[in-house]
């Protein structure tokens, strides 16, 4: 083979690293389905909790034991939207902690936060049954919070 | 209304590139008036006008803080100063991307009216900007309307709200796309085999250009870096700015070989690989900060399937050009025959090294996906393996350049080193004293370090060409200042209450207090430290919009050293932390990059005199 043809050849094993690279990212990321979340997150006819948050976000730590304690007692359902995060980190997130809502999808285009209006993680809103915004608090969730302010509402 | 026109002005860029690329070369072309000047500066001129539109558009749209555009939502706030609005344009992948587009085109529309006749080169080039655009209008397109229309933006993350990195990415990609008249020029002389004069000119032309806006671009990142990181480093090895190193690296052996080249017909297979892999290198840099490949803090957000189509998009055009380089590069083999001592024994070495530095560079950059792939573990690659690489071959490189230009052509003898001694001698005395002082010893790390800068910097006296000379000064001025910052710098810090002074770094430091500030869109903590009787104003700044927070460390900056002051968060009793760096020399670094960069403009101008 002439010497010409090496750059080409060098190219070709560059390209096939970098493909495999991204190949192989894609599908991990397929793997776990996550979905973009919508500006309609709950069903109608029902109590849900609309829970911003992130794998990153130290604050959300926090509230995470009374998340867990909501979804036990059945009070309201949970559904997590996960804002500036990563296919990758989420999972990592799931194996390593419980998972306290019903349901977990990925706002991936920014689209979703800027309809709630959130400007930082962890926010909530409390959502009644025709799906208004009846609630919203922003910082992490505490027992006082969750006593005065979500279960009276739930009516 | 400003999102349709400004994707109407982009379809209508395409239309005019992809008639430039492939209409010359159809049946049309029959009718000559398709081959002429004429067609190609009009296609270039709406191609250019189609996207300095649109640019212009999402410029006003983020100027005026239009939020029906999706873009303008996500990345800006009303709050921001009008210059950051203005440079937000930018910081985003979309509008980056529109960005990067739209100096493809310039590039093309003054290559159209200032090459002419270069018109293969005109069709591959149009051939690239098509591939862009059409990557831009399907896969980013930065017209999107937003299906709420907010009161307000999520605002521009802080630390891009700075002058240095307004600046950087402009200059960088004006480097970036400046190769790709290089490689479009490269892929045609391959295609009609054979490397005209005008050719090479051009080559000469565009590549002086593209690497003076790539080294000042450079700089100004790691200028950037050095103000606003709050630790007084300026350069970290990190992936991307080692993707923006590598086709600097190549675009300097790439002028070099131009000379050898227009000088003694040599070197025209490794102008040609050159100019291929500058482009492909800088293709690389600009999308490997947004495809998810490499993480770092410089990195948009990834997404993998965008990475997929980049991918592609550098697949496709330099697997086509090197291809067509395996096949017919033989034939531009020159019979040259080298005598050690010759200056083009010189830049033959120096090609050597250049590829050898973008090669340690490449390898550390790729070796933590190499290894992710092979043994499912990250790693990380830091500073300890490129600088034990990296610096002591850059230095011999740098010797080369103080060695080269006093070589004759074709053929020197052994003596020719009787010329340089009083330089280096010299080199060698200004490098001890230099030490001493800022050492105390001779026995460091620094010594042949600056023994080479100075070397390099004396070298370029008497003056042959004021280009060079300037330059390659420069370049000696550069790694002075890189080594003497580095390896003398001092640092110390403590908890100091109002009214207080104190000696730090063997300096006499007095902290007056810290008050709060209002800025347009921040609230900030100021404190006012006085070193060595200048008064320095360092910043704790909230950003309430984007809930960050950002230091403004209070720079003092002469030539001969920066005082560099940070200052904390209160802590208990009304103490705050302060912080001093002092940073000798490294002024240098900045008046060197300036000084490379208006070395090559130069040469420009002095070569068309010849």
């Amino acid at each position: 083979m002439k010497l010409t043809f090496l750059p080409l050849t060098l190219f070709a094993v560059l390209v096939a690293l970098l493909g495999f690279h991204i190949f192989s990212h894609k599908q991990m990321a397929d793997n776990f389905e996550v979905r973009q979340a919508p500006v309609q997150i709950a069903p109608k006819g029902e109590y849900a909790l609309i829970n911003f948050f992130a794998s990153w976000c130290i604050s959300c730590k926090a509230e995470h034991e009374i998340l867990l304690k909501l979804k036990a007692d059945h009070t309201l359902a949970l559904y997590g939207v996960a804002w500036k995060d990563t296919k990758e980190a989420l999972e990592k997130w799931r194996a390593q902690n419980q998972n306290p809502y019903h349901d977990i999808t990925m706002d991936m285009n920014g689209k979703t936060a800027i309809a709630y209006g959130i400007t930082g993680v962890p926010e909530s809103f409390l959502i009644d049954r025709e799906g208004n915004i009846i609630y919203h608090h922003a910082g992490p969730l505490t027992e006082d919070v969750v006593k005065k302010e979500l279960l009276p509402r739930l009516k | 209304m400003i999102a349709y026109f400004g994707l109407l002005s982009l379809f209508v860029a395409l239309a005019a590139m992809i008639a430039q690329s492939i209409i010359p070369a159809t049946t049309l072309a029959k009718n000559t008036s398709f081959k002429n000047d004429i067609f190609f500066k009009l296609m270039a001129l709406i191609g250019f006008s189609g996207l300095s539109l649109a640019l212009g558009l999402l410029i006003y749209a983020f100027l005026v803080s239009d939020f029906s555009i999706e873009l303008v939502a996500l990345h800006s706030h009303t709050a921001k100063p009008w210059i950051y609005k203005i440079s937000g344009t930018w910081g985003n992948h979309e509008g980056s991307l529109l960005l990067l587009v739209w100096m493809m085109s310039l590039y093309g529309f003054l290559f159209s009216r200032i090459h002419p006749e270069q018109k293969v080169a005109l069709q591959c080039h149009g051939m690239l900007t098509s591939g862009l655009l059409l990557f831009l209008i399907f896969t980013s397109n930065p017209f999107n309307t937003a299906d709420i229309i907010v009161t307000n933006g999520l605002g521009l993350n802080p630390l891009l709200q700075d002058i240095g990195l307004a600046l950087h990415p402009p200059l960088l990609y004006l480097g970036y796309t400046g190769f790709s008249l290089a490689f479009a020029l490269a892929v045609s002389a391959l295609w009609q085999k054979q490397m005209s004069a005008n050719l090479i000119r051009a080559l000469k032309y565009w590549v002086t250009i593209a690497l003076a806006f790539l080294t000042i671009g450079i700089a100004m990142g790691s200028w950037w870096a050095y103000r606003e990181l709050g630790w007084g480093g300026f350069w970290f090895w990190d992936p991307v700015e080692n993707i923006s190193i590598m086709p600097w690296l190549s675009g300097i052996a790439l002028f070099h070989s131009l000379i050898a080249l227009e000088k003694r017909g040599a070197m025209r297979q490794a102008v040609l690989l050159l100019s291929i892999i500058g482009f492909t290198l800088a293709m690389c840099g600009f999308f490997l900060v947004r495809s998810g490949v490499l993480t770092s803090v410089h990195s948009f957000a990834s997404d993998p399937a965008r990475g997929v189509f980049i991918l592609s998009f550098i697949t496709i055009t330099t697997g086509a050009a090197l291809t067509l380089y395996a096949l017919r590069a033989s034939s531009f083999a020159s019979s040259h025959t080298y005598h050690f001592f010759s200056k083009d024994m010189g830049l033959v070495l120096q090609n050597a090294l250049a590829i050898i530095l973008t090669l340690t560079v490449l390898w550390g950059t790729i070796y933590p996906i190499l290894m992710e792939i092979i043994i499912g573990k990250s790693v990380s690659v830091g500073a300890p393996y490129f600088n034990s690489l990296f610096n002591p071959l850059a230095a011999i490189a740098l010797l080369l350049a103080a060695i080269t230009p006093a070589l004759r052509w074709e053929k020197d003898e052994p003596g020719f080193i009787t010329r340089l001694w009083p330089a280096f001698a010299a080199g060698v005395l200004g490098a001890v004293i230099l030490c001493l002082y800022y050492f105390d010893t001779v026995i460091t790390f620094a010594l042949p370090f600056t023994i080479i800068g100075l070397f390099l910097i004396l070298s370029c006296f008497p003056v042959r060409k004021w280009p060079v000379t300037l330059s390659h000064v420069a370049a000696g001025l550069i790694m002075i200042g890189i080594t003497v910052a580095s390896f003398a710098g001092k640092e110390e810090e403590a908890l100091m209450q109002a009214g207080k002074h104190q000696t730090l770094a063997n300096r006499e430091v007095i902290f007056n207090g810290a008050i709060p500030v209002f800025g347009q869109n921040y609230v900030a903590e100021r404190g006012e430290v006085k070193v060595d009787g200048h008064s320095l104003f360092p910043e704790r700044r909230i950003f309430p919009v984007e809930g960050q927070e950002t230091t403004e460390a209070a720079i003092h900056s002469t030539i001969l050293r920066d005082l560099y002051i940070v200052i904390s968060q209160p802590v208990a009793h009304g103490q705050y932390g302060i912080h001093l760096f002092v940073k000798p020399l490294i002024s240098l670094i900045w008046l060197g990059a300036m000084g490379m960069s208006i070395g090559l403009i130069y040469s420009l101008r002095y070569t068309r005199k010849q």
